[in-house]
């Protein structure tokens, strides 16, 4: 009795994208559109830019998709649940003969991965359109993708100097995982909001973050006054050790309340959190 | 296939298959339907056809052959008759005599409305 | 095949149980009829056997193991056909091709058969049928998948009477041995003449558990004329022609299953199981 079949995956992920197929179409128009009024936006001013302005305004340009990208991932985390939020799918998902491990792994990529794919090709599209059109308006400035890229992976470079300063090898390890468990600390939050919340998953989501946030800063505020210290010198790699580790131990939890979430679902939605 | 109150449908379904070999549906020694094939027929669950044609092969209407199904018997139609004769003598008929002792309907009636019907329905020529 | 051991379900805690310290057992290679009145948990049962709902005390195993645990060997021998459903709209061609690897032995053939016994093409479009239309192609992919366990839910509402009737004709068709079918409805004559068991549920109690065999065997079933009470009645009720009564059979000839009758029989008198048939 096996627990993950390659081949049985391979099936349930198929069903998966082709019985969703309208969906995930609707998410990548999206994308491309939430990418081409970016793109319009950014770039409407007819270029009186000098040639070394256009180098910033593409590399400003391309953070703004990152920083979209971020946003559209948080999204595509909100959908993995979407399908069970009726009793039909649910029926059909609860009745499909595969284990758990590979219905939640096939769901899980098309949310993740899926939605990465997703943004890129919509971004990517939007980023040709433009180049297509705005030629015929007058003025044209080179894709942005390549910095796009650039930014994305090579992001290591900016952090370094991030007081002006070189820092140490193993502060600066602690500084970048610290930002990447927190976006994916975030990003499992809406993980767990979309199999805990019935609708609105993601504006919901976004609320319960912001309140969190707020109340997390009251709370330092109060607490410490003026001995809380971690963010004025950053040079405690201990201390942001120890926040790594808090935070990687969220992550594990978000996950597992998750799949437990998914494991315990029953066809008859008793648990869901009515907002 | 609707089936009346009364009788059971295994009953019902052998009586059928009665009808149509007297019909001449089918020949001597000929194969009926399969109990599966049959049961499609008249929407009714195996187990009931089944009943049907063991009632049949126990009457000898039919005979089994082992593998390949149900056959009708080369004597089928007179013993059905024969049986269909017995139950008519055997319970329709003294119903109906019954009804003539309480309607005070004679014996001379009967023949003499008996004669009418004959001479107003003539029987078939016979193939 | 099946077997129910004292199960607790309930919908929430403030309502009452729908099932409460209830058993039962199923057998294989047989057509049951699953009855019951409106709200009495015919579809939470289904839903319990399939493991779509979980008890929370006792347990329901199929085929030895417990429902609860979605084991995909489990799943892929039952099937379940819900009273109401959402097809994608896409070609049957295309919804059977992702369907099928889940379902060792699915039969093409079977399926080709069951369409053409209902009426329909075999190049349709799920989403360009009428819904009773759509429900005769699922009926259709539910026979072919020929899981050993097939559980149906009021199969036959919503369809029209010449489909009710193709309905009747595909599971004569497709019911080979090896396969259970439960029926859970309550239009009862549209597939009494298919069973081969009867189950009737009141709530927790099961009031009739037996094969139809059994039950024509000791019960009949007659109309008779209307105003004279009949002696050995053990439940009468008026109808076109007079009345309708169940009798013992008491060495009588044997009458066709009115299931109906016995049904309204036994919510009357819950007890007349245990008089008819005193435990084996």
């Amino acid at each position: 009795m096996k627990n993950f079949d390659l081949g049985r995956f391979g099936h349930v992920l198929r069903l998966d994208v082709q019985q969703n197929r309208r969906r995930y179409l609707k998410y990548l128009a999206i994308c491309y559109l939430t990418c081409l009024i970016a793109e319009f936006i950014l770039f409407y001013k007819p270029s009186r830019y000098g040639a070394d302005l256009v180098a910033v305004t593409i590399n400003s340009a391309a953070n703004s998709f990152i920083l979209i990208q971020f946003w559209m991932m948080l999204a595509g985390a909100s959908t993995l649940f979407e399908n069970l939020k009726t009793k039909g799918g649910r029926q059909a998902e609860l009745t499909l003969p595969a284990t758990n491990a590979e219905k939640f792994l096939s769901r899980y990529l098309l949310s993740t991965v899926g939605f990465f794919l997703f943004y890129l090709t919509g971004f990517v599209a939007a980023d040709l359109t433009r180049m297509a059109v705005f030629p015929l308006l007058g003025h044209s400035l080179p894709s942005t993708v390549p910095a796009f890229f650039e930014t994305l992976f090579g992001r290591s470079d900016s952090l370094i100097t991030i007081n002006g300063e070189a820092v140490s090898r193993a502060l600066w390890v602690q500084i970048y995982l610290l930002a990447t468990l927190g976006m994916i600390l975030t990003h499992a939050c809406y993980l767990v909001g979309s199999a805990l919340l019935r609708k609105n998953v993601f504006v919901l989501t976004s609320l319960a973050l912001f309140a969190l946030a707020v109340a997390a800063g009251w709370v330092t505020v109060e607490l410490a006054g003026a001995r809380f210290e971690l963010f004025t010198s950053v040079d405690d790699t201990w201390q942001l050790a120890c926040l790594n580790a808090v935070l990687f131990v969220l992550i594990v939890g978000c996950y597992w309340l998750t799949w437990r979430r998914f494991t315990r679902i029953q066809v008859v939605g008793r648990k869901w959190l009515r907002p | 296939m609707t089936f009346k109150e009364g009788k059971p449908i295994y009953v019902q379904i052998a009586d059928r298959i009665c009808d149509e070999i007297l019909a001449g549906a089918y020949a001597a020694d000929q194969r009926i339907p399969s109990v599966r094939e049959y049961s499609v027929l008249v929407e009714v669950n195996v187990n009931t056809t089944v009943k049907a044609y063991d009632h049949l092969a126990q009457q000898g209407v039919v005979y089994n052959r082992r593998g390949m199904g149900y056959y009708v018997a080369p004597d089928a139609p007179a013993l059905i008759r024969a049986e269909r004769r017995q139950a008519f003598t055997g319970e329709v008929l003294p119903d109906v005599f019954r009804q003539m002792r309480l309607l005070g309907i004679g014996a001379d009636e009967l023949v003499e409305r008996w004669r009418q019907w004959e001479a107003a329905h003539p029987a078939p020529p016979h193939p | 095949m099946i077997a129910i051991d004292h199960i607790h379900f309930s919908y929430g805690r403030r309502r009452t149980a729908v099932f409460d310290d209830f058993s039962l057992t199923l057998g294989s290679d047989c057509i049951y009829g699953l009855l019951g009145k409106n709200g009495t948990g015919k579809s939470t049962l289904l839903y319990l056997i399939a493991g779509l709902l979980l008890p929370s005390r006792g347990s329901v195993r199929y085929l030895g193991t417990e429902t609860r645990l979605r084991r995909p060997e489990t799943l892929s021998e039952l099937y379940l056909l819900p009273e109401e459903f959402t097809l994608p709209k896409v070609r049957l061609a295309e919804y059977v091709k992702l369907h099928r690897p889940f379902y060792p032995r699915f039969s093409d053939e079977l399926l080709q058969q069951c369409l053409t016994d209902f009426d329909l093409t075999p190049d349709l479009h799920l989403g360009e049928l009428s819904m009773g239309q759509r429900k005769k192609a699922y009926i259709s992919f539910a026979l072919a998948t020929n899981t050993r366990l097939l559980l149906m839910d009021e199969p036959t509402n919503g369809l029209d009477i010449p489909s009710k009737s193709q309905f009747r004709r595909v599971v004569a068709r497709s019911m080979t041995e090896g396969r259970t079918l439960l029926i859970s409805t309550h239009q009862v004559r549209d597939i009494d003449a298919l069973l081969d068991h009867v189950v009737m549920l009141d709530g927790s109690r099961v009031l009739l558990n037996r094969p139809v065999a059994d039950i024509c065997a000791a019960l009949r079933f007659d109309e008779v004329a209307a105003g004279a009470p009949v002696a050995d009645a053990l439940y009468a009720q008026p109808s076109p022609g007079g009345q309708q009564v169940v009798r013992r059979a008491d060495g009588r000839p044997e009458t066709p299953l009115n299931l109906e009758l016995l049904f309204n029989a036994m919510l009357d008198r819950p007890g007349l199981a245990a008089e008819i048939f005193p435990e084996p």
